[in-house]
């Protein structure tokens, strides 16, 4: 999994956002999902596919609940040769 | 609020092909491609990767079944995998078989194979000549 964030340099910390709290939200995602049978373990696979194109619309969504403003990209590796991106499309910037 | 899903597929193969405009001279050739222009061509082993857009259906939960983008995508690199571009494939008859052109001639191969369907469509075609580099190529319906 690959998380994209975007935003002003805070001029005290030097940082877009403290990475050490991007890893404990994004890694909180992940204990929901890591060695779970996801379309019987985790409820919202229950009512959706557990695909890559579903696993990173979940994603995306329990990120943002933490992250908020500043996630702009999700991408999420199947294998070595396939993966699945989602992020808000916008006007100015075709892509991130 | 919209929200882009972009599915990515990446595929091998293997390729050869010679820079040479034959409009210039010798010279002007060399000067401009260097080793590139040699009479014999020269090789690559390329990674291919077809990003589809689109909407994700509410039953299979897919944009495109990563099978059937599979056989689509060995389908189209049937005619470049283990082929000297320059001779072997018609769409370099004139036209010299640089990355960038090679990756303008898939977009418009896999655009017409994928259908215009918003709900699917060709998003971007990303061709690896190298692990150091790689071209992208995309049209923006403006």
């Amino acid at each position: 999994m690959q998380v994209r964030v975007s935003g002003e340099i805070d001029s005290e910390t030097g940082m877009v956002v403290n990475l050490e709290e991007l890893d404990r939200l994004s890694g909180r995602v992940l204990e929901g999902l890591d060695h779970k049978r996801l379309d019987v373990e985790v409820p919202y696979f229950t009512e959706n596919q557990p695909t890559g194109e579903n696993i990173a619309k979940y994603i995306w969504g329990r990120l943002k609940e933490g992250i908020g403003e500043s996630l702009v990209h999700v991408s999420v590796g199947e294998t070595k040769n396939s993966y699945f991106e989602y992020f808000e499309e916008v006007s100015y910037l075709d892509e991130y | 609020m919209a929200f882009k899903k972009l599915l990515t597929k990446r595929m091998e193969f293997s390729a050869s092909h010679r820079y040479w405009n034959p409009g210039w001279s010798e010279e002007r050739n060399k000067e401009v491609f260097g080793k590139a222009s040699g009479p014999h061509g020269h090789g690559h082993n390329y990674t291919l990767e077809i990003t589809v857009e689109g909407e994700v259906d509410k039953e299979t939960g897919m944009i495109i079944n990563l099978y059937q983008l599979k056989v689509i995508m060995k389908e189209v690199l049937n005619d470049f995998d283990h082929k000297y571009l320059n001779e072997d494939n018609p769409h370099f008859k004139e036209l010299i078989p640089t990355t960038e052109n090679i990756a303008a001639v898939m977009w418009d191969i896999f655009y017409e194979k994928l259908g215009s369907n918003p709900s699917c469509k060709l998003y971007r075609v990303r061709l690896y000549e190298t692990d150091e580099l790689y071209v992208d190529y995309r049209r923006v319906e403006q």
